[in-house]
């Protein structure tokens, strides 16, 4: 079922009518509707905030935030536009407010490595350490930096797409993806030669 | 070589981020610089662990996701319907008193009961004529004239009853009514 999306940022295969549709029934009140509008994004909201927070219980709650905050805007939504950006936007502005909001500058937890996994210890090892080296990377960008990184080299959107979710112009953004994938680089391979 | 790529440029270049003129020329000068290859090698290796290093939402953490939110958003619904009660309510408890005293108002006066035959000549002697009601207005005077807020003054009669004062006021849901005495009862025209 998991296929090239019509929309950006929905994860499953919609016709941009049955979409339209189910937008215009939760316009009205319709909540199997609005469930199923949650179905087709939450995977990509829920990843985007745990790429985004610094750990896996925030990113849950950002990513409530950001469907009842759809469900609360969803009147004013016109129905003929893509709700991917629209989302990407609402998702990064309440990432930002979470953050700021909960613990500003609270170190960036990545995912723990789970046992079914089926990696051995060394390799867990490795993996454990690999995150640690890349959540602390990360931590040295800016909040600007970051967002870029993680919306071009994580979620795979063109600039433009990352220029118009940031409310920015592709030549800030470029220059900002430029710096941040220096910045990573420096530290990375800093911390590699350290433990070479 | 003597000059090297600057590093935000290969930057860009990694990813396919520069314009197709700028990128031949970078390719051709990191196929001829080691360093700049190196450098190109490393923002590779970077770009690996960092997406390496991210996994998708597992089917737990989405079930968790959607069940909280589908069931804020019931809590939310509820809060929504007490909401719109609070304010409906006192509108609907106001309409139906509204409704219950023009049905009052409406509704016919009991049937009178006929008065006996009495010949028109003795009625004409012993009794009054039958009570009319009167609406005397005696004054309408400017604001200034009056008390301050008060706009208008009536006086309300009928016959054997007592006189009322009815007084306007600036504020039209206010309106003073003064019942007089019998030896109050301002002379008639």
């Amino acid at each position: 079922m998991e296929m090239a999306a019509v929309s950006l940022m929905c994860h499953f295969a919609v016709e941009p009518e049955s979409l339209r549709l189910l937008i215009q029934a939760a316009k009205a009140g319709d909540l199997a509707s609005f469930e199923q509008i949650v179905v087709l994004y939450e995977r990509s909201v829920l990843r985007l905030a745990q790429r985004l927070l610094p750990n896996r219980e925030m990113a849950q709650d950002a990513a409530q935030e950001v469907f009842l905050r759809l469900h609360g805007k969803l009147g004013k939504f016109q129905e003929e536009k893509d709700l991917g950006p629209w989302l990407y936007r609402i998702t990064v502005n309440i990432c930002h407010d979470l953050r700021r909001r909960v613990k500003p500058g609270l170190p960036l937890e990545l995912a723990p490595i789970l046992p079914d996994q089926g990696l051995n210890p060394e390799e867990s090892t490795l993996l454990a350490q690999q995150r640690e080296l890349i959540a602390a990377a990360l931590d040295g960008l800016t909040e600007r930096e970051r967002d870029v990184i993680v919306l071009r080299d994580l979620e795979g959107l063109s600039t433009a797409e990352v220029a118009r979710i940031l409310g920015s112009t592709a030549t800030t953004v470029r220059s900002q993806i430029s710096t941040g994938r220096v910045k990573m680089k420096n530290f990375v391979m800093d911390q590699l030669g350290r433990n070479i | 070589m003597k000059h090297h790529m600057n590093e935000a440029r290969l930057a860009l270049y990694l990813h396919g981020d520069l314009a197709d003129a700028e990128r031949w020329a970078v390719a051709r000068h990191v196929e001829a610089c080691p360093e700049c290859q190196n450098t190109l090698d490393d923002l590779s290796r970077s770009h690996e662990l960092l997406v390496g290093s991210f996994e998708e939402p597992t089917p737990n953490e989405l079930a968790a996701l959607r069940g909280a939110v589908v069931a804020r958003m019931r809590t939310h619904r509820r809060g929504q319907d007490w909401r719109i009660w609070t304010f409906a309510a006192p509108a609907v408890v106001a309409m139906v008193i509204l409704l219950a005293n023009l049905r009052l108002q409406t509704q016919s006066p009991p049937p009178r009961v006929a008065p006996p035959a009495v010949p028109p000549v003795a009625m004409k002697l012993s009794q009054p004529p039958p009570a009319i009601a009167r609406k005397i207005e005696i004054a309408r005077v400017r604001r200034k004239r009056l008390a301050p807020g008060a706009r208008a003054v009536t006086l309300l009669t009928r016959t054997e009853q007592p006189a009322w004062l009815k007084i306007k006021t600036s504020d039209p849901d206010v309106v003073v009514l003064w019942q007089l005495n019998e030896n109050e009862k301002a002379e008639t025209p």
